[in-house]
């Protein structure tokens, strides 16, 4: 019983050290704004290896421009005054589902032999239906996307999931390091699976904005990472790879 | 304890469980390199084997190439060579005016040597393949050597044709020969063996190939890659798209099965 006490205690203390490091006062500057400043890196990477790009690269390149717009939209003072309350809550309601599109579109290159069009189409219209039921039933046009968020990140790791079991299965690459899929997908199997449980709760912690806003750092570090995944995506080069007599493209979009 | 309607406790688990989620996805991801790196490594070991396999026989390929060309060259110069040489010398002795007998005399030695040169060509030239292999097939073949070598004495040797007589594919069944005269010199020279036993069959498309000998056997292991000899038989096989299969141990002879596909 002692000792359950001392675990619990010891655990207790690794968790207030935890928020602690989150708040913005240990670091001395604005920590949410790291996550939006670093969405330009890929960005700019992408812009310089254009002409070489890849389908997926290319494909990654819209994803990364169109959350770039998002994201710095979703900030401006002009965009949040346009809603009494004011918020830019809204926004994310409907920025979830385009970018999850996006995903969908990348994705379709990697499983294309595992999902049809149709089924991309019926994923994609499932969520849109989700999200709008989302906005005005579930979690509310006002407040945080949490269920809607929380879905999209469960979808995105069983796609990332679905890529590696598939690679495994395979073993078309060699040089994962090489590929711009490989860095694709580990840098959203760690983000979404870090923001699952955090999007899904986040309304709850809400309630507690110093604290909700303490926890939310561990999102902007994760956001962080997946900017850094998404530059190496665009940095290395994949080797060429033969087409397959069955398909006319590689699924690494060679 | 409670701040603000927030529960301490779930947000500690809430903590845990954003950690335990994000360490179990990384770990996946290492997990997948790893175990990627491991089956390319396991897969490179294997194509170098068998690259030095496929370079082993075609090495005994060469090699057996080889063994027949200096056999045929040796046949040539030894026999025919020696013989055309002897007629000649045979021939440089008529002179017109040479006596009746004496013409008859050459004329009889040449007339034999150039009998035993016809001999000798026939025999060479049934060596390399002999016309009934080629007019009646391997099974023929097969058995009209097993019934030569049991004749010459000191050897028991029973051939199975089996009922089928079904016919190979032409270069497979010069393999499948070779293979078997291969077996039986390699049983005569160092078997010491009392019987051998030849059987054939076919099973479906599939013809079916058994040598078993009562020798002194071997151990393969101490016979590198299984011995030249059975090296040269591997290559024959695989060749012609055969596969083989062989065991012996000392004391206990040695046992070869041979299976060919697609055979018309």
């Amino acid at each position: 019983m002692e000792t359950a006490i001392m675990i619990l205690a010891h655990q207790s203390h690794l968790d207030h050290l935890m928020i602690d490091i989150l708040d913005s006062k240990f670091w001395g500057f604005r920590f949410e704004a790291l996550y939006e400043w670093t969405m330009i890196l890929p960005v700019v990477a992408g812009l310089f290896s254009f002409y070489r790009h890849t389908s997926i690269q290319r494909r990654l390149f819209y994803y990364c421009i169109t959350a770039l717009v998002f994201e710095y939209f979703s900030q401006m003072r002009w965009a949040i005054d346009q809603f009494e309350p004011r918020s830019n809550a809204p926004y994310y309601h409907f920025f979830t589902p385009a970018l999850f599109t996006l995903f969908v579109f990348i994705y379709q290159k990697f499983l294309r032999d595992t999902f049809s069009i149709k089924m991309d189409i019926w994923l994609v219209g499932s969520f849109v239906l989700f999200s709008v039921w989302n906005a005005s039933l579930g979690d509310g046009l006002f407040h945080f996307p949490g269920l809607s968020l929380g879905l999209y990140a469960f979808v995105m790791m069983s796609l990332a999931i679905g890529y590696f079991l598939r690679l495994m299965m395979t073993l078309e690459l060699e040089r994962l390091e090489r590929e711009p899929a490989f860095w694709i997908n580990a840098g959203v199997l760690i983000y979404f699976s870090g923001n699952f449980l955090l999007w899904l709760t986040m309304n709850y912690l809400l309630m507690d904005n110093s604290l909700s806003f303490s926890i939310y750092k561990i999102s902007v570090i994760l956001g962080l990472c997946l900017n850094l995944f998404f530059t190496t995506a665009f940095v290395c080069r994949p080797k060429a790879v033969l087409p397959t007599p069955t398909n006319n493209q590689t699924p690494h979009g060679n | 304890m409670e701040t603000n309607g927030i529960n301490s406790d779930s947000v500690n688990i809430l903590l845990a469980g954003i950690v335990g989620m994000l360490l179990l996805s990384v770990a996946l991801v290492v997990f997948f390199i790893v175990y990627q790196r491991r089956i390319f490594e396991q897969q490179r070991i294997r194509l170098a084997e068998e690259q030095a396999h496929q370079k082993q026989l075609l090495t005994a390929a060469v090699e057996v190439q080889e063994t027949e060309r200096r056999r045929i060259a040796r046949d040539l110069h030894d026999d025919i060579g020696s013989l055309l040489s002897a007629t000649r010398l045979y021939l440089r002795q008529l002179k017109p005016d040479s006596s009746p007998e004496k013409s008859a005399s050459i004329q009889t030695e040449s007339l034999n040597i150039l009998d035993e040169i016809i001999q000798n060509t026939r025999r060479i030239t049934h060596d390399l393949l002999p016309p009934v292999l080629e007019k009646f097939g391997y099974q023929a073949a097969a058995e009209d050597l097993c019934e030569r070598v049991g004749k010459s004495g000191g050897m028991k040797v029973v051939f199975s044709g089996g009922s089928n007589q079904r016919r190979l594919e032409g270069k497979q069944e010069i393999a499948l020969y070779r293979v078997l005269q291969e077996l039986v010199n390699n049983t005569l020279k160092h078997a010491k063996a009392s019987e051998i036993e030849v059987m054939n069959s076919w099973q479906g498309d599939t013809f079916k190939f058994r040598y078993r000998d009562d020798g002194k056997g071997f151990d393969p292991l101490s016979v590198k890659s299984g011995g030249l000899g059975l090296r040269n038989i591997e290559s024959r096989t695989t060749l012609v798209g055969g596969h083989l299969d062989w065991m012996s141990a000392p004391g206990r002879g040695l046992e070869v099965n041979i299976s060919l596909n697609n055979a018309k």
